[in-house]
């Protein structure tokens, strides 16, 4: 009986244990108001980010939460509230820790929620992150400031240049439903082209699923051809992507409908048209050829260029294969140079090792493109190692010096005219062949020794060093050098030199100047001086030139007009009272 | 305690069993709530929810696996053929996902739309990284580069030879996307990215894209130095010229456009017409400011970019940058007034008309052509007004004006370009033969019959005649048509003859009927025979020699073998070497019979 009882008041006393203690545990609980133990429902949330904003952000903790969604509520949670400059203090604490995928996470919720309190303060701060970053930033800040104030948003994104310039107004245009509205603003700020061009690019992304609608966006929009290009190969990619070649077909189709439309001498758009194909070629390059010459001799002569050029990147020796078999032949002839070319730019070192494989014909080219390109890539000493190393190519390497020449000139003149004279010889014709090639870059900066260098090889070609040289140096504007070195030049040039200031001179209208150019020389030099500016002053200065021969001698007026009057008889541009006056000066002989 | 010691012994026994099973009881679920507790982690709010969530979706709630599917193709804009591609999440995690994104919403900001994109990419790819490739087809928000960038990024993180495997697969413009997001994430795994483009024989495109992300480093930070690597690295310009462009926008942005000045000095480091291009995209938005600038740096530096901005400008506002032009001194801007002028000129037609005359003689001319181009391309209607009212004005040649209406003209109605033409054009005027031949080139595609027509009526000794007759017969025989002329041989003008003869031996040649060029030869007039074989042999060379030297032996006629064997000689002599040493011995062998026979006679 004792031990019944005694197990039934133990059972009732273990029942009463369990329970007091789960009393006193939860009353605790409840007082400790603990919120990471508290079952907190969905809705609550509200109420929970309120209890955290006072609370420190730990960072360290924050990215270090393995769950990337989990993460991200966090976050936003414990931002909600914190003014600027906290944000932006925690924005710098977030670049001293170790760069990866979770800090990115957590600077872009950082900058975003300073763009919501102030988009201004938070673009200048995305200038600080890596370049890659700009583009993900600049939208998410223009995102947040669009809708506060358009106004704002569109002025600043006119600011800006660039990618993250197209960014941002994309990401406007992308934020509005009345795009009209941001046109009317565009437009009283300048930028309506940037915006249609922006417009026209989110509306051929939406249409890349139908790439012929695409095309037609792309086309029927008045977006010069740079911007057209653009888009057009982002459209032929994308089609590429999912189609593969099958869609060369179609898009040269479309390509071939555009090139029929366009007008012969529209340059700028048959070179884009071209890009795009070259563009496209990389997909499957043997595809794009049979298929170009399948097509029309004008759309053949179009394209197969730049289908075999962008082959060749690929792969030379296929590209120049197919060249090959191309029945032709002055087709065939400017591929190869182009070809040639291109391979030669690409690949220098390469072109060069292989030279004796490369037709006659076309190695001389081929050495100068190899040649510049190494120059820009390896500087001069190198170049001229490469180019020393090719003297069995004789002839063919003069145009490689040429073009060495004329890139070492302009970044270093005097090192080139040094080299120029210390390897060539005196009696040597290439040497004023080469030292023309400095002339523009010498008459810049020494225009006194540019003369002399001149004078001392002229003999040597038929070019007129000296007057090379007079022009490039009027071309300054220095009225006073010119006339300085007017005084030394040689008798045989000094015809020419004349003429090349005078029309400078004309060209600077600096009228007065050109006509008074020759006063202390001989009468006869005179008239002939005018009698040859008759042409650039006709063509240039048409209205100045009753005025002009007014206050010349009347033998000089007479040259004047005389040979303005035989061009107004081609192409008139005098008024009926001009060339009265003008026959007056012939006629008063 | 006394009180207790006086209790019965029974309640006593209660009293203690009471106590200890107090006792125990507090221990034991002392015990159970520390095992409970520290078996489960400290759940936050979103594990319970998503245990809630999971609990849900045990109970059979395949419907909210599709309804979270079908949110997510919603927020990540995807089309419903990416549908099956979700069957590849397990339940939970969309779950899970479904959960975070009705959180989100309850927020006291929403997350925008981009960041709730980024974040759904990231974690789809954290939990199934192929599916998630599998849905950038189904992307319709762009061309896919970015949801492929946002993948590679988050699963290089998380297993880079996964990711590098999966390159493999991606076509050319994707896989640098990958690449270039590969690189960028784990700057210190370059080495393993190497190793896998070589797999992939890609290692060409791999450097340039190491290249690029060396320079995008210094970027932000030192944009000199970047544009300095950018020159000298050894990736051709013109693969680079997005990023060469890039650089320059950065320092600009950076520093202003004095950075201009510099880059004058780089002018042997990059080809002109690329630099060209390079300047134009980064002054184009304020080209006024980088005016501005420019005209003050010394001559040399001002004039070589001036052409630059200002061309840039014109594009934008050709008038503006007309005018700042004018306000240069000493500025040979001769070819760049022209320029723009023209490109004003077709921008606004109507108002450039209208001010001619205040523009400069010289520039006059090239205004009114470009415009009345532009006008007739417009509304031809318009331009025949303006045709009559500006054709006199100083400077303009009238003619010259006419002539451009009917060829804008009669690219879009030939008919009645022509009738204009014949109402107004001169009979004698040398201009009317380019016009005849804009209209009859216009109209032969649609109708080669009736462009032969109004050709064969022009006067036999017209300059149409005479010049362009045989551009005709070109295109007629391009468009398919050359039997049709070959049907109208015997009203061929006599002017006309070399041309045709021409124009007709240069389709046969190129489409290799051989045997109607040598039919032809009874229809070339007696005194033309040897020129007719001339050109024959001329179009041969050009289309295929060795082709035309195996044919030469089946020519009928010995003046027609041995003239086009002595050209293709003369052709191999002095202009180029196009023939084997054989076949230089057999055609010197035809000339030589050929020689015989003349002696025998």
């Amino acid at each position: 009986m004792k031990t019944n009882l005694f197990v039934v008041a133990c059972c009732i006393g273990m029942v009463l244990g369990g329970v007091a203690y789960l009393a006193v545990h939860w009353s605790i609980g409840l007082f400790a108001s603990d919120p990471i133990d508290t079952e907190i429902p969905v809705s609550s949330a509200r109420q929970d980010s309120k209890q955290l904003r006072d609370r420190p952000v730990n960072l360290h903790e924050l990215t270090s939460e393995d769950n990337l969604l989990v993460r991200n509520i966090e976050l936003r949670k414990q931002l909600v509230g914190l003014d600027t400059s906290k944000l932006l203090e925690l924005l710098e604490r977030t670049f001293e820790l170790e760069q990866d995928q979770d800090v990115t996470d957590v600077q872009n919720q950082l900058i975003e929620c300073i763009a919501r309190i102030d988009p201004a303060v938070a673009l200048e701060n995305v200038w600080a992150f890596k370049f890659d970053r700009w583009n993900g930033l600049v939208s998410s800040i223009f995102t947040e400031w669009t809708p506060v104030n358009l106004d704002q948003a569109l002025q600043t994104a006119a600011t800006l240049t660039g990618i993250p310039r197209r960014t941002a107004l994309k990401t406007i245009l992308h934020s509005v439903s009345d795009t009209a509205k941001v046109l009317e603003i565009a437009e009283s700020i300048g930028i309506v082209r940037d915006v249609e061009f922006a417009l026209s690019e989110l509306k051929v992304i939406q249409s890349l699923h139908d790439p012929l609608r695409a095309f037609d966006i792309v086309f029927s929009d008045s977006l010069n051809d740079i911007e057209q290009e653009k888009l057009l190969i982002t459209v032929a990619e994308s089609w590429a992507n999912i189609e593969g070649s099958s869609m060369f077909y179609p898009l040269l189709d479309v390509i071939i409908k555009r090139f029929e439309a366009t007008r012969e001498n529209d340059r700028e758009t048959l070179r884009m048209l071209s890009n795009v194909v070259a563009e496209i070629t990389q997909y499957h390059p043997e595809s794009m050829w049979k298929l170009v010459l399948s097509k029309s001799a004008e759309v053949r002569n179009q394209f197969a260029s730049s289908v075999l050029v962008a082959w060749g990147r690929q792969d030379f020796e296929k590209a120049l294969t197919a060249l090959e078999r191309l029945d032709d032949v002055e087709l065939q002839r400017q591929i190869y140079r182009s070809l040639f070319r291109a391979e030669a730019i690409r690949a220098p070192l390469s072109a060069l090792n292989n030279i004796d494989e490369v037709s006659i014909e076309h190695r001389r080219s081929t050495i100068a493109w190899a040649i510049r390109q190494l120059f820009r890539n390896q500087g001069a000493q190198n170049a001229i190692v490469h180019l020393t190393n090719l003297k069995e190519q004789g002839e063919n390497v003069e145009l490689a010096t040429q073009f060495l020449i004329e890139e070492w000139a302009k970044q270093d003149v005097e090192a080139a005219v040094s080299w120029i004279l210390s390897t060539t010889a005196e009696d040597d014709p290439v040497r004023a062949t080469l030292l023309d090639e400095t002339l523009s870059e010498l008459s810049l900066i020494d225009p006194h020794r540019a003369l002399a260098l001149a004078q001392a090889n002229s003999r040597l070609t038929a070019v007129p060093l000296e007057a090379s040289v007079l022009y490039y140096v009027s071309l300054q504007g220095d009225i006073e050098t010119v006339k300085g070195l007017l005084k030394n030049v040689s008798k045989s040039e000094r015809r020419v030199v004349y003429q090349h200031v005078g029309e400078n001179l004309i060209y600077f209208n600096q009228l007065d100047e050109a006509a008074k150019l020759v006063d202390d020389l001989s009468s006869k030099f005179q008239s002939e001086y005018f009698e040859e500016l008759a042409l650039a002053w006709f063509r240039e200065r048409s209205e100045t030139l009753v005025a002009t021969a007014s206050k010349l001698s009347s033998e000089n007026a007479k040259a004047l007009a005389n040979g303005a009057l035989r061009f107004n008889a081609y192409y008139p541009r005098l008024t009926d009272q001009e060339v009265a006056k003008l026959k007056s000066y012939i006629n008063d002989e | 305690m006394k009180s207790i010691l006086a209790l019965s012994p029974a309640k006593k026994t209660a009293i203690c069993g009471l106590a200890l099973g107090a006792c125990i009881g507090l221990f034991a679920v002392f015990l159970i709530t520390q095992f409970v507790f520290s078996e489960q982690p400290r759940e936050t709010d979103e594990h319970r929810q998503f245990d809630t969530a999971v609990k849900q979706i045990e109970r059979g709630s395949n419907r909210q696996e599709v309804e979270t599917a079908r949110e997510l193709l919603q927020i990540l804009k995807l089309n419903d053929d990416s549908l099956p591609v979700f069957e590849r999440f397990s339940e939970e995690s969309l779950v899970g996902i479904a959960d975070f994104i009705s959180e989100t919403k309850q927020l006291d900001y929403p997350v925008s739309s981009q960041s709730l994109t980024s974040l759904l990419i990231r974690e789809l790819t954290r939990i199934n990284p192929d599916a998630t490739l599998d849905l950038v087809p189904h992307w319709t928000l762009s061309d896919g580069q970015d949801f492929v960038r946002m993948v590679f990024e988050e699963w290089s993180d998380t297993d880079l030879s996964a990711a590098l495997q999966a390159t493999e697969q991606l076509r050319a413009s994707q896989w640098q996307t990958a690449i270039r997001a590969i690189l960028r994430t784990q700057p210190n795994q370059s080495h393993r990215v190497e190793e896998y483009a070589k797999a992939q024989g890609m290692e060409n495109k791999l450097v340039s894209l190491i290249e690029e992300n060396e320079i995008l480093e210094l970027l932000n930070q030192r944009p000199e130095e970047a544009w300095y690597a950018v020159l000298d690295d050894d990736v051709s310009n013109g693969l680079q010229k997005d990023l060469i462009t890039e650089v320059l926008n950065t320092w600009i942005s950076q520093d202003g456009y004095q950075v201009l000045d510099r880059i004058y000095e780089f002018r042997h480091k990059i080809d002109r017409f690329r630099l060209r291009e390079i300047l134009s995209e980064v002054v184009q938005h304020h080209p006024e400011e980088a005016f501005r600038h420019i005209v003050t740096l010394q001559k040399e530096k001002r004039d070589w970019l001036l052409p630059i901005v200002l061309e840039t400008w014109a594009k934008r506002d050709p008038e503006a940058a007309y005018y700042a032009l004018e306000s240069v001194e000493k500025f040979s801007g001769r070819f760049l007034s022209s320029t723009i002028v023209s490109d004003w000129a077709r921008s606004d037609p109507v108002s450039v008309l209208q001010k001619l005359e205040s523009l400069p003689r010289s520039l006059r001319e090239d205004a009114a052509t470009a415009a009345m181009s532009e006008l007739t391309s417009q509304d031809p209607q318009t331009a025949m007004e303006f045709l009559s009212n500006w054709k006199e004005i100083l400077g303009v040649d009238g003619r010259n004006l006419e002539k451009v209406f009917v060829k804008d003209w009669a690219r879009q109605n030939p008919e009645e370009a022509l009738t204009w033409v014949q109402e107004n054009v001169d009979e004698a005027h040398p201009i009317l033969a380019d016009m005849v031949k804009d209209v009859v080139l216009n109209i032969a595609p649609d109708d080669p019959e009736r462009a032969l027509e109004i050709a064969l009526s022009q006067p036999s000794r017209s300059i149409f005649t005479q010049v362009y007759f045989e551009s005709l017969v070109r295109t007629l025989g391009t468009l398919g048509h050359i039997d049709l002329v070959m049907s109208i041989l015997d009203q061929i003008p006599k002017a006309a003859e070399l041309g045709t003869f021409s124009a007709i031996a240069w389709h046969f040649v190129g489409d290799e009927r051989w045997e109607d060029a040598v039919q032809l030869t009874a229809s070339v007039p007696e005194d033309l025979q040897t020129w007719y074989f001339k050109r024959l042999a001329f179009h041969g060379i050009q289309n295929n020699v060795h082709t035309l030297i195996e044919k030469l032996d089946t020519f009928p006629s010995s003046e027609m073998r041995t003239t086009m064997a002595r050209e293709i000689l003369r052709w191999h002599e002095d202009v180029q070497s196009i023939v084997s040493d054989d076949q230089v011995k057999h055609l010197r062998s035809i000339v030589a019979d050929s020689n015989l026979i003349q002696a025998d006679d």
